[in-house]
């Protein structure tokens, strides 16, 4: 039963939950103008938490949130940003067609989308 | 389709038009989907301001005759478990969807079986039993609500649809079998749908209230007789390789039973042979069937496998009537065992089993034989 597998992968999984809480506050480096950057937009309203995603991701980029939505349930979120490459994995195994994810110019203010 | 949606389409195709209900997780896309779904085909979507309200709204819905239906989660059923007993005693049909998450309290949102006394035993004051359907994948929740509205007209009882957490929020394809809608039946004999409505002079009272005791008894005992009539003509379950020879037989329900069907392949694989009783129908219970499977030579264990913290686990110490050893095994809190816990526990078990038969009544709940 794949939904199960999700749950112990985010329970028990090596990594993303330990990274969860360290993410918001990332900013890229200068450095780098050029380069893309992939910013999930996840309707937190919509994630039951069931962190199909989270196991989906070739590069542990999505973690789960140490905060519950209304509904209660943990949310995905983006706890390794710079790790994404784009595969859009999470995207189409999302049940509750969640997830979207902007590329933009990395120097992009992203903070209000 | 996602667990919760279809079972509120499926209400919808099986010709329910009324729903009142409260929002919780983990059941909210029920009343979220007929919030919409409902005015198309004009029927009645109301959310209440409480689910004690609700319970009323049912019991005052089904009282005059329409078919009704309400969902929630364990803290919500435990609100509407007074009008529960009201509906079950004026024997009224309605369905009630509960779609358990931990307890007890508030405990949290994650899939849960803790509600099997609750909906099996009463939950309510009084000698009242609940039909209670235990769907184990998406469809076969499509298909028990489809059954759920004939069986409570049936009986005039409320029947329940025990799910959990998981079952509402998994996604699966389904499939709406038009043959399971039934036309709602004749209700004119008792329901309060209005002298002008049926052309009748006589009146009709819905009540529950018999101060004469000589009364109340044979009320109790009308009541009692229906439910040994659902023990007699529903029970269900599903056998699961109960054909040939098996040294185990599990008895689980719902998810869980999910779990110990993979558990049973990978042991087969090893070369363990392990069958199953899959209750489909809580209450009644399969009692005879788990009695016969357990009195099979080969079989020489019973184990109750749940996601509760030992309740299934008596009645099928009760349908094994002390023939073999029953142990108990389950998780809680929202954690589902998975297959290779419970198959790690199953090979434990085996390989202390000579022990435990020895202390049948001490030795019942696993791990405790020292």
């Amino acid at each position: 039963m794949s939904t199960n597998k999700a749950h112990i992968c985010m329970k028990d999984g090596d990594g993303p939950k330990g990274a969860v809480g360290s993410s918001g506050e990332k900013h890229h480096p200068a450095s780098q103008p050029k380069k893309k950057r992939h910013i999930h937009r996840i309707d937190s309203e919509r994630c039951k938490g069931c962190g199909l995603c989270v196991s989906a991701c070739p590069n542990q980029v999505l973690g789960q949130s140490d905060h519950v939505n209304p509904k209660g349930y943990y949310p995905a979120v983006q706890v390794q940003p710079d790790k994404c490459i784009f595969c859009a994995l999470c995207c189409l195994i999302c049940p509750d067609v969640a997830i979207t994810i902007d590329e933009v110019a990395s120097d992009t203010d992203t903070r209000k989308t | 389709m996602k667990g919760n949606e279809a079972i509120a389409e499926a209400a919808v195709r099986a010709g329910c038009l009324n729903y009142f209900a409260y929002p919780i997780t983990p059941q909210s896309e029920i009343a979220e989907y007929l919030s919409w779904r409902l005015p198309e085909v004009g029927g009645v979507f109301l959310q209440a301001e409480s689910e004690v309200a609700v319970g009323y709204m049912i019991f005052g819905a089904a009282a005059a005759g329409a078919r009704v239906f309400t969902s929630s989660s364990s803290p919500g059923i435990s609100l509407m478990s007074e009008a529960i007993s009201y509906i079950a005693a004026a024997e009224c049909p309605a369905v009630f969807v509960n779609m358990c998450r931990v307890g007890p309290g508030l405990g949290g949102i994650l899939p849960s079986q803790a509600d099997y006394f609750q909906s099996v035993k009463g939950g309510g004051h009084g000698d009242y039993r609940l039909l209670v359907l235990a769907p184990a994948s998406v469809q076969e929740a499509v298909e028990m609500t489809m059954m759920a509205f004939p069986l409570a007209e049936k009986y005039r009882n409320p029947v329940m649809i025990m799910g959990d957490g998981l079952i509402g929020q998994m996604m699966e394809p389904v499939a709406f079998p038009e043959g399971l809608a039934q036309e709602p039946s004749n209700k004119d004999d008792w329901a309060t749908n209005g002298m002008a409505t049926r052309n009748s002079e006589r009146r009709n009272l819905v009540k529950t209230l018999y101060l004469d005791a000589q009364e109340a008894n044979q009320h109790n005992l009308k009541l009692k007789a229906k439910y040994d009539r659902m023990k007699q003509e529903d029970v269900l379950f599903e056998p699961y390789r109960l054909g040939g020879d098996y040294e185990l037989l599990i008895v689980s329900y719902g998810t869980m039973s999910r779990v110990c069907r993979t558990t049973i392949d990978n042991l087969k694989e090893e070369g363990v042979e392990v069958g199953m009783i899959r209750p489909r129908t809580v209450f009644p219970f399969p009692e005879k069937a788990v009695f016969d499977a357990a009195s099979k030579d080969s079989c020489k264990h019973v184990v109750s496998i749940e996601m509760s913290m030992g309740q299934l686990v008596e009645d099928v110490e009760r349908s094994v009537r002390g023939i073999r050893p029953v142990t108990w095994y389950g998780k809680c809190g929202g954690e589902v065992p998975t297959p290779e816990e419970v198959s790690a526990f199953l090979k434990e078990m085996l390989s202390e089993r000579s022990v435990l038969r020895t202390d049948l009544n001490g030795g019942l709940y696993g791990q405790d034989v020292s």
